[in-house]
């Protein structure tokens, strides 16, 4: 139920007519920064962590959208320390909000995998599962080709019969190519 | 192009509810059917190898009784948590004993196996292995078969290791299908790799240095057995040794310090490897280097880690030689609790599922009173399965 409210609310936020005033004069977009996830199945914070995204405009408000992103993190227990590391290849569409005066508000929902790899010594175990990780933010236009982002996401990750849960935020650099 | 970029956004949104809707409706199943035990549980985590530390108190919380004779003698625990059942070595009956742990009842008993005494008893290790079969030590230099799939479970193979005494602890590489087993009295002593798909013994290693051998373990991510010999017969003290299943080779031997008398071994996360030397003594099974020597509680023989609550366990006595159980967590290769027993305990094993924890407490010599965790519930004189939680 909270599910479907929330894809209304972003429905109706950003797939309206108003969305079509504001889009960027870029037509594609590339992102690259810091992210900073925790993991509630294990309540770890992973950091130490990392974005690449690139966007292409479809329509006036609707970009598609390819991420890829890392975290990893090593745990501080007696003996040779264990690393933990995640990383997600995700794609999806991202529907753009008007903007207000240099701020663009953005939503998106990308799908695709996710790796996870725990190891001591560089012997590990790792697994690859199905991701969906619906996420907002808004970029900080600071010129018509460059930018700052700040992004806030909700990773889940479906593993084993069970979903794992991992909130994400990002703040990355944005830069637009082409018109 | 635009109808189609509408469509795939919401082709997209409906999906990830769909996704959703599955997810709870997978939560409420596991739920309803109770295989979820208690909030301590957590799903499966998907990032690998992770333990969930429950920090609250381990106690005792019931017995289970075991009928036939009194139990006077086991071997081996092993709790398969696809199953959930518990099946043990009962010596005293000539069987092996299997418990529902979803419920702690006694289930059933497959006799056919002995003699109960002397250096070719039995039976000794337990291992389940896919197909639903359960592989037992027995004696003398026997391996036998149960199909768990029949009713009642019954032996279906015997397989004859070719020494003189008891084929004893064993342990299954799922990756090439082959079960390792140690004749551990035999002079030398040797190790049986049978394959479990053809029941074909593959070869054998003779451990022509070891006064004996004990528990091994696989290891999945090394893919290798790791089996703990006692001693040498240098008596340079106990070593865990690295064995490749399919060349039938030790790569390389972990040296324990202080000269210690080998028994169990357990493998926990992170390569963290409980060997049971004296005391517990948990080493990186990686390169064999000592994290911790645990002093407030002896290692006793079987141990085991129990992935549920991310401890392992020892059945054995503390520094004044009291009973105890001891629980030490497996992350940090830290002690955290001595549970007192009343009355000496021998091996354990845990279903992760609900974290209960069993270990044997066998009767006392008749005409001796009863201090046991089974006499606290009734069980005087008998002996029983004794079952600790959280």
């Amino acid at each position: 139920m909270r599910f479907t409210l929330a894809a209304l609310f972003f429905v109706g936020v950003f797939v309206s007519p108003l969305a079509a005033q504001a889009q960027g004069t870029s037509r594609y977009d590339i992102a690259g920064g810091y992210s900073y996830l925790h993991d509630q199945d294990i309540s770890e914070n992973l950091s130490k962590g990392w974005v690449v995204s690139v966007g292409g405009r479809v329509m006036k408000w609707l970009d598609a959208v390819g991420e890829v992103g890392g975290n990893h993190k090593t745990l501080s227990i007696p003996g040779d320390p264990p690393k933990i590391r995640v990383l997600a290849l995700m794609g999806g569409p991202r529907l753009t909000g008007p903007g207000y005066r240099r701020l663009t508000p953005f939503g998106q929902v990308l799908f695709g995998a996710a790796w996870a790899r725990t190891s001591v010594l560089d012997v590990g175990d790792s697994v690859r599962d199905f991701a969906y990780q619906p996420g907002a933010g808004v970029n900080w236009n600071l010129g018509p080709r460059v930018g700052i982002r700040l992004e806030g996401d909700y990773r889940i990750i479906r593993a084993e019969g069970s979903n794992s849960k991992e909130p994400r935020f990002v703040a990355a650099a944005v830069f637009g190519l082409g018109r | 192009m635009k109808a189609r970029a509408v469509g795939s956004l919401f082709l997209g949104l409906a999906l990830a509810f769909n996704a959703h809707q599955r997810i709870e409706s997978a939560e409420r199943s596991a739920s309803e059917t109770g295989l979820v035990a208690g909030a301590q549980q957590r799903p499966d985590a998907v990032i690998p190898g992770v333990p969930t530390i429950v920090s609250s108190p381990l106690k005792l919380a019931k017995a289970i009784r075991i009928p036939g004779l009194t139990l006077g003698a086991v071997d081996i625990f092993w709790v398969e948590e696809s199953t959930q059942r518990l099946y043990f070595a009962d010596r005293t009956n000539g069987s092996v004993d299997i418990i529902d742990t979803s419920n702690d009842t006694f289930v059933t008993r497959v006799p056919g196996f002995g003699p109960p005494t002397g250096f070719g008893n039995g039976p000794n290790g337990v291992q389940w292995v896919p197909g639903n079969k359960l592989w037992v030590g027995d004696g003398p230099s026997r391996v036998r078969v149960i199909d768990l799939n029949l009713s009642p479970p019954s032996i279906i193979q015997t397989i004859d290791t070719g020494g003189a005494l008891r084929a004893d602890e064993l342990a299954y590489d799922p990756a090439d299908h082959i079960l390792m087993v140690g004749n551990n009295y035999d002079t030398p002593p040797f190790l049986t790799f049978i394959s479990t798909d053809t029941y074909a013994i593959l070869g054998k290693l003779v451990m022509s240095d070891a006064t004996g051998l004990e528990q091994p373990v696989w290891d999945p991510q090394l893919n290798r057995m790791l089996l703990n010999v006692p001693n040498y017969t240098d008596l340079r003290g106990a070593g865990v040794a690295v064995i490749n299943p399919v060349t039938r080779t030790i790569d390389k031997t972990y040296q324990m310090p202080n000269k210690c008398e080998g028994t169990g071994l357990a493998l926990g996360p992170f390569q963290r490897l409980l060997v049971a030397c004296g005391r517990p003594i948990i080493i990186n099974a990686v390169n064999g280097n000592v994290i911790n020597t645990i002093t407030q509680v002896r290692s006793g023989d079987e141990v085991w880690y129990n992935s549920g609550d991310g401890q392992f366990y020892v059945a054995s006595t503390d520094t004044n030689g009291s009973p105890v159980l001891g629980v030490i967590d497996a992350e940090t290769a830290t002690w955290r609790q001595n549970v007192p027993v009343g009355r000496a305990i021998r091996n354990v094993s845990a279903f992760a599922g609900n974290n209960h924890i069993y270990v044997a407490s066998v009767a006392p010599p008749a005409g001796t009173p009863d201090t046991s965790a089974c006499a606290s519930f009734g069980f005087v004189g008998v002996g029983c399965i004794a079952v600790f939680t959280h």
